[in-house]
């Protein structure tokens, strides 16, 4: 059977999504996305029934098929086993790599057997250098004696002229492994890796460099002894024996660059510096549970590009539930509050690109971690990493405006020299100089433009940030006002880069939630632009007014925005141009406008064109399909359709995690939104984990007093509601309403109605309940305004009102808003659904309390009925 | 092996590098006889239950061959890249020879039916011969095979090797396994 390229590309494709779907709906599913080509279906199940029997059948390598019935067609090679070696049995083999074989061998003499462990090289490998690198290493070991290093013991040539070490005997685990196993608070761990400093410590004073430090070299034997091992690549500083250096015995250790620091993956100098690196590595993953930089997505040129030049995010970013279980917290949330700040800082330092900026020896790092145990004020903070840490940010922040402010200077420069150049050519060729300058113009504009817009781009958080947050929020707000400045002041005569630049600079402020600014840029933007009558300049008005759309759906302007957003896409739609990124952003953002109104199913085909139109530019492992992908889930949430929520959340999720060296504020959305769908399933433990994660993503993106924090902070008290904990959820509510309060939010917001909402519940559940009145009144009051008259939110806050009627013995005036809400809620979701069935329990809770037992009966019958 | 094999096989792997084709001819038998003896060395291992793991027989092999003061990352994954291939020729022809010895006449095995599949043992001559075919559909898929199964190389490597991603690499490993497995599958029910 032949498949031609473009339809097996088709079924690669159709196969690989199909294996994110559940089995049972996995046939649908390639029906649907085979798209009525029937050869592309058949051989999709065809090979998805091929795997299901395939049973891992290639699993095993080739290798591992042959037996010893075909050791008869491979002659034997050497091997020490069974052989004695010095005064020594060999028993059985350890481990082999590098450049030799380990063996376990015991004492022959020795009554007692004291068990040691024998190095050797490869049999057919002793070529001059290597033997030269096995007596370096023997000459290097001699040369340490360290309870927390594994001691050479002994060392000689075989009878056959075989060089081998003896060693002492370590029978321990990994220290990664080791600590994770004994779930190993954080305290504990930072003792034992101090173990791990003073070894190293000592082999520096002894003038040698490890260069391979990695969890599988640090092993922790039983009673909690450190033993580092292996100095098979070690170095003695001030030797030139080794000429060649560092990456070229990296080169031996290929999946341990985990590890390596910036100028091994650059084969730069190897000094202890180098040593303090991997060890900010070990730490970072000790404390995290991951490397700074994962393996797994990334090609090895990428994992040097990262290793070598981004920043590692903070340790207390990248916890997990898992990280969390394995130090005994219970929450990431927990863990990350201990890494915060302190341990933080002494990592970083630690990873610092720059071998001088890090810690200058082993001993202060040491050092540091031994004053944040004896909860003595660390060095490294105040007095010396966050005092340099702000210099440097500073230093830092106002490069960055300079460098911005000057970049405005040099397009006003550059087009004025343009212009003149012009003035003078003039008087020689009009035509032709003119077109040609005006073409360097553009070219010098358009250059200079786009080095400014990365610049302000900076500033936005949602396009890189992890590196900006340290710039803060001032830092940050005052480049931007500078740029905003000097563009009004120098730029007058070039209307168009003024535009770009304007609409940069108004996506950045409406990003860090400064309104009125962002919206005085972004419609300065589309005026200039629609001056410009062109496609071009008709494409920029859409991208504008889809800006602008944005910043009013931000806060709350949700008919404005909707109107502005249907300009964009008709704007858009007249170009022809319904599957550009522009359209899908629009699209999107439109999709969501519609959402907040409570208009799902306008929303629906304007998400799913989203997807469609991103899916057709080959941009689905990007973050903006998974943030697309949330909104459907989001869509199906609204629908009722729980389940299918939760998975379409579950992959936008891990669409984000796919996403190479970037995280994106709005996975904080989808973790929120996920973390709401759980407390609906009552699974609380996790929903109060991924609400905490929602939290910290937006805290770390966009500083703690955005607006999205105090969604995160609303939500985390819903979630803290639903699972009986009233009480703790008051102190996110008062802290969301205070960022709420400082962001000057309309009274009308739905942020707002969220808050009263939740307030409301929260204050029923404590039995407040004059407060809990007033709260949902105000909800009630801004949801029957802002939203369509039967939307389920509104319904949702009638109950809660309802229930808190039926707590204050009012049954007659509960009954009508109950049922109103559960007739609302039915609608929206069906009988089924959560939320209706909370009603329910509301309006038996009612009737009991009425004492009309035989209504609350036959609710219950109902209830039962359904179930 | 003598020590100047060493120089020789690093020597080869930089011509290839630099555009010599022809010292892949020079590189193999070196290559080939290296991986034998690892094999042999494996197989005695399991013999006594001992723990050599058949993944890495490829890495052994490169620790002997190349010089590793200068070995580099690019060297290294061209080596494992060329070894891999060198293991797929031991593995193929040894299990011809075993057929032909077995069946006397080359007859190629079947799978087993009665077996259960952890059991099975894969025609490996069946194998190359679907890996062939395979190479037609999508040639990238067929490389992955041959690293991860007869190189015995992990996700990672195999990345490492193709430069290109490890998800990359599962997704090709998943869907070629399918393919594989289908291919052997069917060619047992015409057969």
């Amino acid at each position: 059977m032949t498949v031609s390229p473009e339809r097996w590309q088709v079924i690669k494709t159709v196969f690989g999504e199909s294996l994110d779907v559940d089995a049972a709906e996995r046939a649908d599913f390639v029906a649907a996305r085979a798209g009525g080509d029937r050869e592309v279906e058949r051989e999709v199940n065809s090979l998805l029934l091929a795997l299901a029997q395939e049973a891992d059948l290639f699993e095993r390598p080739a290798l591992a098929s042959l037996t010893v019935d075909d050791a008869a067609d491979f002659p034997p090679p050497a091997t020490l086993l069974g052989r004695r070696v010095g005064s020594y049995d060999v028993l059985r083999e350890i481990g082999h790599g590098g450049m030799g074989v380990v063996y376990e061998a015991a004492r022959a003499d020795d009554q007692f057997r004291m068990r040691v462990a024998i190095k050797t090289i490869w049999r057919g490998i002793e070529s001059a250098a290597i033997v030269g690198r096995f007596r370096q290493e023997r000459q290097i070991l001699a040369a340490l004696s360290h309870p927390n290093i594994a001691a050479l013991l002994d060392g000689g040539v075989t009878d056959d002229g075989q060089p081998y070490l003896v060693m002492e005997y370590v029978d321990g685990a990994p220290i990664d492994s080791w600590c994770d196993q004994r779930l190993l608070p954080v305290r504990q761990r930072i003792g034992l890796f101090r173990q791990v400093c003073d070894a190293v410590q000592y082999a520096h004073r002894n003038l040698i460099v490890h260069r391979d430090l990695k969890p599988g070299n640090i092993l922790v034997t039983a009673d909690g002894t450190v033993k580092l091992l292996d100095f098979g690549i070690a170095k003695l500083l001030g030797n030139r024996e080794d000429g060649t250096d560092s990456i070229t015995r990296g080169a031996l250790h290929p999946l341990t660059t985990v590890y390596a620091s910036p100028e091994q993956v650059r084969g730069e100098t190897i000094t202890t510096a180098s040593d303090v690196y991997s060890l900010g590595v070990v730490l970072y993953e000790l404390l995290a549970g991951r490397p700074p930089f994962a393996q797994n997505d990334l090609s090895p040129l990428e994992l040097q590009r990262h290793i070598s030049d981004e920043p590692p995010r903070r340790p207390s970013g990248a916890v997990t539930a898992v990280t969390a279980s394995r130090t005994g917290e219970p929450t990431p949330m927990k863990l990350a509050r201990q890494l915060e700040g302190e341990l933080d800082a002494i990592v970083l330092m630690a990873l610092r690109k720059e071998p001088e900026r890090r810690y200058s020896s082993v001993e202060l790092l040491s050092q540091d971690l031994d004053r944040y145990l004896a909860d003595l004020p660390v060095v490294a903070r105040p007095d010396t990493i966050g005092y340099r840490a702000r210099k440097f940010v500073r230093r830092h922040g106002a490069a960055v405006a300079a460098g911005a402010v000057a970049a405005v200077a040099l397009l006003a420069g550059s087009i004025g020299t343009a212009m003149q150049a012009r003035v003078a050519e003039r008087e020689r060729d009009r035509a032709r100089t003119e077109a040609a300058a005006a073409q360097r113009e553009r070219e010098n504009a358009e250059q200079v433009s786009q080095f400014l817009q990365g610049v302000i781009a900076t500033a936005d958080p949602s396009w890189d940030a992890p590196t900006q947050r340290l710039g803060g929020d001032s830092a940050n707000n005052a480049m931007l006002d500078a740029v905003a400045r000097r563009v009004d002041s120098e730029l007058l005569g070039v209307p168009q880069v003024r535009a770009t630049i304007l609409r940069t600079l108004g996506r950045a402020n409406a990003a860090r939630a400064r309104v009125a600014v962002a919206e005085t840029q972004l419609t300065g933007a589309l005026a200039l632009h629609r001056q410009q009558n062109d496609a071009s300049g008709l494409r920029d008005v859409a991208i504008d007014l889809a800006a602008l759309g944005s910043l009013y759906g931000q806060v709350g302007r949700l008919t404005t925005a909707d109107s502005v957003f249907r300009l964009s896409a008709e704007t858009l739609g007249r170009l022809g141009d319904s599957s550009s990124i522009d359209f899908a952003r629009t699209s999107n953002d439109w999709g969501l406008v519609a959402l907040a109104q409570g208009r799902v199913r306008d929303a629906a085909p304007r998400i799913d064109a989203t997807l469609r139109a991103l899916r057709g530019l080959g941009r689905d492992t990007t973050g903006e399909y998974a943030i697309a992908m949330g909104n459907a889930a989001l869509i199906a949430d609204n629908l009722g359709r729980i389940d299918e929520a939760e998975r379409l959340y579950r992959s936008s999720l891990a669409v984000f995690a796919r996403v190479r060296g970037r995280d994106f504020y709005e996975r904080g959305f989808s973790l929120h939104n996920l973390a709401i769908v759980l407390t609906l399933k009552e699974q609380h433990a996790e929903a109060l984990s991924l609400m905490a994660a929602a939290d910290s993503v937006w805290t770390f993106f966009l500083g703690a007093n955005h607006p999205n924090v105090a969604v995160s902070q609303i939500g985390l008290a819903k979630v803290l509601h639903q699972a009986g904990r009233d009480s703790a959820a008051l102190s996110h509510l008062l802290r969301a309403e205070n960022i709420l309060r400082r962001n000057n939010m309309p009274k009308d917001h739905p942020d707002m109605a969220r808050l009263d909402a939740v307030y409301g519940q929260v204050l029923l559940g404590l039995g407040r309940l004059d407060a809990a009145e007033r709260r949902l009144a105000h909800a009630i009051a801004i949801r029957r305004v802002t939203l369509k008259p039967r939307d389920w939110r509104l319904g949702d806050v009638l109950g809660s009102m309802g229930a808190v009627l039926v707590a204050r013995h009012r049954y007659a005036d509960a009954e009508p808003m109950l049922r109103e809400s559960y007739s609302m809620l039915d609608e929206e979701f069906g009988p089924l659904h959560p939320r209706t069935v909370l009603m329910a329990r509301n309006l038996i809770l009612l009737y009991d309390g009425w004492n009309r037992r035989a209504t609350a009966d036959s609710i219950r019958a109902t209830l039962a009925k359904a179930r | 092996m003598a020590p100047e094999d060493s120089q020789d096989v690093t020597s080869l792997l930089l011509d290839l590098q630099h555009g010599r084709p022809e010292a892949m001819d020079d590189l193999i038998p070196l290559v080939y006889s290296q991986l034998r003896t690892l094999a042999a060395s494996y197989l005695r291992n399991e013999q006594r239950q001992h723990t050599l793991q058949p993944t890495a027989l490829v890495h052994e092999a490169f620790l002997r061959l190349v010089d590793q003061r200068t070995a580099t990352w690019q060297n290294r994954a061209h080596f494992l890249g060329v070894a891999a291939q060198v293991m797929r020729r031991i593995l193929v022809d040894h299990a011809r020879r075993r057929t032909a010895g077995k069946r006397g006449g080359g007859k190629i095995v079947t799978l087993d039916e009665e077996l259960t599949p952890q059991a099975e043992r894969l025609d490996l001559v069946r194998v190359d011969e679907a890996l062939d075919e395979l190479k037609a559909v999508d040639e990238r898929q067929a490389r992955v095979v041959e690293l991860r199964y007869f190189g015995g190389l992990s996700i990672e490597e195999t990345a490492q090797v193709l430069d290109v991603s490890p998800a990359t690499v599962k997704r090709d490993w998943v869907l070629a396994k399918a393919w594989l497995f289908r291919a052997l599958r069917d060619g047992q029910d015409t057969s």
